[in-house]
């Protein structure tokens, strides 16, 4: 059986970090939009 | 009923233990392949990114239809979400293909035609995104985009198709026999779990997305109002 353990783990890797990436930037974006929002009803108060 | 913010959830914690489960499965559950070895469990994520991305630019082409019938942005916002989260799982397929490829291909790249008819659909696809930015009118925007997304959708037949129809080194899974590639049955059954987890992952991923695009939207509509109130207060005071 040839050794590909190092292509297997890049592969997830891979996988792993663009799915949580664009999980961690949705995140990110809803608490932007959150913070921008009570920032404008303070200006508006 | 269940309200939306509850579906969302709900729906976002379904998608994270099916991946994990999935995730488990290809890891545990699945033998190693005796000719390539351990990279090719890469495959049965790598197969379900290519599956969601060709659902989702399916989907937003539905949307695009859906859109131009009932000139509605709700199906607007739906159609952005799901072709940003196509592009997405398509990038991941390219990606995890390409470090399959290297052990077992003995190259990173190589234009196959079905390699290179998914490229053609993912530069489709950033395209679509770079003009769809460059507008700012929602509802011109939002008919450029229905049309756009039906048309680009030709894209996702060449690709599904090109392994189908033209000479290619890219293992054909489902052909007309039913499974062609010599998989046994805990290989199927990982396969299945894998393919089911991202359709529930891409679902939650699209709800919110499109719920995002929606406060983004009314957001940027607060703004301009608080603009508008405090140029009449500067008008009224001078």
């Amino acid at each position: 059986m040839p050794d590909t353990f190092s292509y297997f783990i890049a592969g997830y890797i891979v996988i792993f970090v663009l799915i949580f990436g664009y999980v961690w930037h949705l995140f990110r974006l809803k608490r932007k939009i959150n913070r921008q929002r009570e920032e404008l009803s303070i200006e508006e108060k | 009923m269940l309200s939306e913010n509850k579906t969302i959830t709900i729906l976002s914690i379904l998608a994270a233990i099916l991946f994990v489960f999935a995730f488990f499965m290809v890891i545990f559950y699945a033998p190693i392949e005796v000719n390539m070895g351990l990279v090719q469990k890469v495959f049965y994520f790598h197969m379900s990114a290519a599956w969601v991305g060709m659902l989702a630019f399916l989907m937003a082409a539905v949307f695009g239809i859906l859109y131009l019938v009932h000139k509605d942005l709700k199906w607007d916002r739906l159609l952005a979400s799901s072709v940003e989260i196509g592009l997405l799982f398509t990038v991941i397929c390219i990606l995890s293909g390409m470090i399959w490829a290297r052990p077992i291909w003995n190259t990173w790249w190589t234009w196959d035609p079905r390699l290179t008819t998914v490229t053609i659909m993912a530069f489709t696809y950033i395209a679509f995104i770079l003009l769809r930015r460059s507008m700012d009118e929602p509802s011109k925007r939002a008919q450029f985009s229905a049309i756009y997304a039906i048309i680009g959708f030709v894209t996702v037949p060449l690709t599904f198709f090109s392994a189908r129809l033209l000479r290619t080194i890219h293992p054909i899974i489902f052909g007309s026999g039913g499974v062609d590639m010599n998989l046994n049955q805990p290989m199927l059954t990982t396969m299945f779990i894998s393919l089911g987890a991202f359709t529930v992952v891409y679902f939650a991923l699209l709800l919110q997305r499109a719920r995002l695009m929606q406060a983004e939207e009314a957001l940027m509509r607060l703004r301009l109002q608080t603009e508008i109130d405090a140029d009449w207060e500067d008008q009224a005071d001078a």
